[in-house]
């Protein structure tokens, strides 16, 4: 099931961000500003993501490695050899992208659940390497000294500016994403998802576009993983291990997974959720684990199929008929 | 360094003994992915909630192990009884994903409780026979490290007859063949994926209970053990029983191996890349037939 | 326009289909029949390339395709519809169609990713062209509802329209009327009669004696993966090996 997307997509869009621009105008302090720019890199994670799961039935558990490479390609660039990091994104996705072309290319061949394993694995296998190419990665203690973007002299590491920098990219990233899926390959994709001997038949090679969705959908997270580590100038290895990896997961189901407002929910709670874990005592963690449960239960579309019902009766309310049915 | 024989016997019997804990939990995993195709992310959580449960029953009333490690059991048992009904039980849309995503909801909440009843201080339990080691052909081991592996085997039998000899068992294998199949002839289907999820949580919790003498255990420590049962079970052949004990043995042996010879800082590692090749090369695991998509 | 040599499929030790060869001639409407379990599904899967041959060979306009994938003969021109329904259920009925069209749009990545205007212009014509073909085969009205919203009888015409769209050469049909009441079984043997009309060869598997003896032009009556008889109606009609294999021993 996935959500249509058409104009109204992108004039919502459109709107969201022109909301946007004012955050760092009406945000009380930094912290909060911060938590905003965090929230759009996580929109980048959890919209890709999504991409793979929603528009083409495949579970990648990789999701956070990832997200590590392109913040560990482009951070190790700049940090120890100097390399502007407008160089490092592409390095970056470049190394994702081949990356993932590997790891998907056997796998997404066979039906089930092998790409899902052969991601854990994967992810595995990543973490121990952010660990322990220590000469590049600083190691556990994690990797310093990551340089800011600079454009034109500029540099762009006030928190103010940097959100700018962040928004202007997500949504250029988000047009993208909506541009793929609104068009001949969206489609594809789509109909591979909910009827992949169908697709097949119609002429769609079903192989190539669960590798080009699997390749695309690392690489915005390598994206987002360049924003991440060139803001905070710090990475280390567990931002990036096999939890991140199945929070993302997480998320995109609890947004609803096919559902493109939904990664919007998703990457709020996913943001959120640290900040409240860590605030406040320990039964957030058993509230947290019970509502995903319960949100599963009653809104198997996650919350953005809540708001298309809570939508729904709205609407319904004030035109006086079901029209939508 | 040298290689001596009684070397890798010392890395053998450590292997085999952690490698027994991740076939137990492999087992928990594989029989509820045979019965629903969905992976069962509590696994680990009832691995830990049941050396918790054993160390603080044991700490509370001092009763003698034989007393202590049946009533934990059936506690987890219990705990996965009542995760199954109140949560895969009543989804509308009960998809691999679906009950895959409520697993994740209460091993959340499983971790959590137990925490907020338990304590988050590290808790033992005594080894069941002793600690004084055996030394066997220059290496030395453990006592519980036998009892890990008679248990483990145990398990394993009495798993294998209750699918073979049971009516319930025969049920679930039926279902978990075929569904509509079996639904058809008046098999309850629903009744057999609450039984899978009971196995589970009891299998996980004697993992959880007969390693808490060795590693100790504490409300944390569930997220690793489910890690590398998952990673057993893959190895062996997701819902493939016997290649749960395959898998775990390989794990364990793989980890004390690479960890001696190669490093101990990338023995976590090598096992992934032989998950990886093993993906490629034999997708359906070391015991299993392929599967390769036929379109 | 096809040809089946040597055709054996086996699943395990079972055979779905011994050592048939035939062919269907260009324009011809050839239907393939049998009791079930006679591998006509499995030799339907073969052509189009969902299922690999244990021996044997698929030829399509001359072309050897048994090693070609399912999507690469889609472009050489054979299209097909299934007999428990393969529609994208979330889409609408006319994005159905265009999916149909995959093969003969060209938009690529980089015109999906900046949505170029060429690739925006094909997308509209496409729309155009799927309308009129819904609107040919009657459900025009229905092109924007949801798939899912369907009765069984119009997703058995979507399937239709969706591989007619493709503009194939050949086109299998996997039993379009199973399942449907007599009136709408007619119709569809209309449309049937008109795509071929048309130039296009059909290879239908069906189970509704009516409708294959009086579209077809030519039958192969299969059992347990054997011909057991090829001809024309009128002669199938009358061999009692056909009979037998129908009624049994004692219908002989």
């Amino acid at each position: 099931m996935h959500s249509a997307i058409g104009p109204a997509t992108y004039r919502g869009l459109a709107v969201l961000w022109l909301v946007l621009l004012v955050v760092p105008w009406v945000a009380p302090n930094n912290y909060i500003l911060n938590l905003a720019t965090l929230w759009l890199i996580n929109l980048l994670l959890v919209a890709s993501l999504n991409l793979l799961m929603g528009y083409s039935g495949q579970i990648s558990l990789a999701h956070g490695a990832f997200y590590g490479i392109g913040a560990y390609v482009s951070g190790v660039l700049g940090a120890k050899y100097g390399i502007s990091p407008w160089l490092g994104l592409p390095a970056a996705l470049a190394v994702t992208g081949a990356v993932a072309l590997i790891v998907g290319w056997p796998t997404l061949k066979l039906r089930g659940h092998y790409l899902a394993m052969a991601t854990l694995g994967f992810n595995a296998i990543a973490s121990v390497l952010f660990v322990e190419l220590r000469d590049w990665t600083g190691g556990p203690n994690g990797l310093v000294n990551i340089p800011p973007y600079v454009l034109f002299g500029w540099k762009l590491d006030s928190d103010r500016v940097f959100f700018y920098f962040t928004l202007v990219m997500a949504g250029a990233c988000l047009v993208l994403l909506l541009n793929l899926l609104d068009s001949r390959t969206g489609r594809a994709l789509r109909a591979l998802s909910t009827a992949e001997i169908g697709a097949e038949c119609m002429g769609i090679d079903v192989h190539r576009h669960k590798m080009l969705v699997f390749m695309v959908s690392a690489m915005i997270a390598a994206l987002a993983g360049c924003l991440y580590a060139h803001h905070n100038a710090f990475v280390s290895p567990e931002s990036f291990d096999f939890m991140t990896s199945t929070m993302l997961v997480v998320m995109v189901a609890l947004g609803g997974t096919g559902h493109w407002w939904g990664a919007f929910f998703g990457a709020l709670v996913y943001t959120a959720l640290p900040e409240v874990l860590r605030s406040v005592g320990d039964l957030e963690m058993l509230v947290f684990g019970v509502s995903l449960v319960l949100v599963m239960l009653f809104f198997p579309r996650g919350l953005g199929g809540a708001m298309d019902w809570v939508l729904a009766r709205f609407g319904r309310g004030r035109a006086g008929s079901g029209r939508n049915d | 360094m040298q290689v001596d024989s009684a070397l890798l016997l010392q890395l053998a019997f450590g292997g085999i003994a952690t490698g027994s804990i991740y076939a137990l939990v492999a087992l928990g995993f594989n029989v509820v992915f045979k019965s629903t195709d969905a992976i069962n992310f509590a696994q680990g959580e009832w691995v830990m909630a049941g050396g918790m449960m054993a160390a603080w029953l044991h700490q509370q009333f001092a009763w003698p192990l034989l007393a202590i490690v049946p009533l934990a059991v059936a506690c987890v048992a219990v705990l996965g009884l009542a995760s199954e009904r109140l949560s895969v039980y009543p989804l509308s849309q009960p998809s691999p994903m679906a009950i895959t995503l409520v697993t994740i909801g209460f091993a959340i909440a499983t971790k959590a409780l137990v925490m907020l009843t338990l304590g988050k201080l590290p808790m033992s339990l005594p080894s069941f026979s002793g600690t004084e080691s055996i030394v066997l052909g220059g290496a030395s081991l453990q006592p519980q490290a036998l009892w890990i592996v008679g248990l483990l085997l145990a398990t394993m039998a009495g798993v294998h007859l209750f699918f073979e000899r049971t009516v319930m068992g025969k049920a679930m294998k039926a279902a978990a063949a075929d569904r509509e199949a079996a639904a058809l002839v008046g098999i309850n289907v629903a009744r057999t994926v609450m039984w899978a999820f009971v196995i589970a949580a009891a299998v996980g919790a004697i993992a959880g209970i007969i390693i808490t003498p060795i590693t100790l255990t504490s409300f944390s420590a569930g997220t690793v053990l489910g890690f590398k049962g998952f990673s057993a079970a893959m190895l062996g052949g997701l819902g493939n029983l016997p290649g749960a004990l395959v898998g775990g043995l390989l794990l364990g042996l793989l980890e004390a191996f690479s960890a001696a010879f190669i490093s101990s800082a990338y023995k976590d590692a090598v096992a992934f890349v032989v998950l990886l090749l093993l993906l490629f090369f034999r997708p359906a695991g070391l015991l299993g037939r392929a599967q390769v998509q036929k379109v | 326009m096809i040809e089946i040599r040597d055709l054996s499929v086996q699943f395990g030790g079972l055979a779905a289909v011994s050592e048939l060869s035939f062919t269907v001639p260009q324009g011809a409407i050839k239907a393939i029949i049998g009791p079930n379990g006679a591998g006509k599904t499995t030799l339907f899967n073969v052509i189009s390339g969902v299922q690999t041959p244990t021996e044997g060979h698929v030829m399509l306009a001359g072309e050897d395709v048994t090693a070609l994938p399912a999507h690469q003969r889609v472009r050489r021109g054979l299209a097909r519809t299934f007999q428990n329904l393969q529609v994208f259920s979330g889409m609408t009925v006319l994005e159905n169609v265009v999916v149909g069209m995959h093969v003969r749009l060209r938009s690529g990545l980089a015109s999906a990713f900046l949505r170029l205007p060429s690739g925006r212009r094909e997308e509209a014509e496409a729309r155009v062209r799927g309308r009129a073909l819904l609107d040919r085969l009657g459900l025009g009205a229905k092109a924007d509802e949801r798939a899912a919203s369907l009765s069984f009888g119009d997703l058995k015409i979507v399937e239709i329209a969706r591989a007619l769209a493709s503009e194939p050469r050949v086109l299998l049909l996997d039993e379009p009327t199973a399942g449907l009441p007599m009136a709408e079984a007619a119709r569809i043997a209309e449309t049937i009669r008109s795509i071929n009309a048309e130039g296009v060869t059909v290879l239908l598997v069906e189970h509704n004696m009516r409708v294959v003896m009086s579209i077809s032009h030519d039958i192969l009556v299969l059992n347990f993966g054997r011909r057991i008889a090829e001809g024309e109606p009128a002669a199938i009609r009358a061999d009692p090996q056909v009979i037998q294999a129908y009624l049994g021993a004692s219908g002989a």
